[in-house]
């Protein structure tokens, strides 16, 4: 899974993963300093607290999270519970 | 200000090439203080090599491609960002000093500082005692 989330500290992004919803949470804030010494043309960037969750399936391991995060996406990679992942069976 | 010292164009100004592929437009923040203006583009998922700046005229080109570490046999299941490029065009105004423009991109931002030329710049004119 991709998230796109530019200009975050990978430290201050939030992501938990429990019963199969996977929660993104982080907080953004505006480059923009608070004076009158400057002109704004354009405010168009998020700024603020964001969080999103998404239903994924409930086979998933919440111990098998590998998270990256490089050029300001977040890559998730989420391996399903080993008991519910197909097994070659030996034949003895 | 009465004077404005970048404006944003409309998508058509894009160059022809961006056009070919589907093509989004970065969000930006724009602000000027005394000695120039400062820029901040989103642009996640591209890397330094797949940005390109460019300046023709008084026209600021900003272009990158997104590259997203897929791997092999992996297909999209849901996919709400399905442009894999960014463009964005804008005009400066000749006060600007487009040589000494510089550019950083940290995790997905883009952030260029574009000086005014020093005869644009305020001077402050230290008065003598007499």
């Amino acid at each position: 899974m991709y998230a796109f989330a530019p200009g975050m500290d990978p430290a201050k992004l939030e992501v938990t993963l429990e019963q199969g919803v996977l929660t993104i949470a982080g907080e953004r804030s505006s480059p923009i300093p608070e004076n009158d010494q400057v002109t704004v043309y354009a405010n168009e960037r998020f700024a603020g607290k964001f969080r999103r969750t998404i239903s994924l399936s409930e086979d998933l391991d919440p111990d098998k999270v590998e998270a990256t995060y490089r050029d300001g996406v977040l890559r998730l990679r989420i391996a399903r519970k080993a008991h519910l992942q197909p097994r070659r069976i030996e034949i003895k | 200000m009465a004077e404005t010292n970048v404006t944003t164009r409309p998508g058509s100004e894009v160059t022809a090439q961006a056009q070919r592929v589907p093509t989004a437009v970065p969000r930006v923040d724009i602000i000027e203080d005394q000695t120039g203006i400062t820029l901040w583009a989103d642009l996640p998922g591209v890397s330094r090599d797949a940005l390109e700046i460019k300046v023709e005229g008084d026209t600021l080109t900003i272009e990158g491609n997104v590259s997203l570490p897929v791997s092999e046999g992996m297909e999209p299941i849901y996919a709400e960002v399905r442009a894999p490029r960014y463009a964005r065009s804008f005009t400066l105004s000749r006060d600007l000093d487009t040589a000494g423009i510089q550019a950083k991109l940290n995790q997905g931002v883009l952030e260029l500082r574009i000086p005014k030329h020093q005869q644009a710049q305020p001077k402050r004119i230290t008065v003598q005692a007499g």
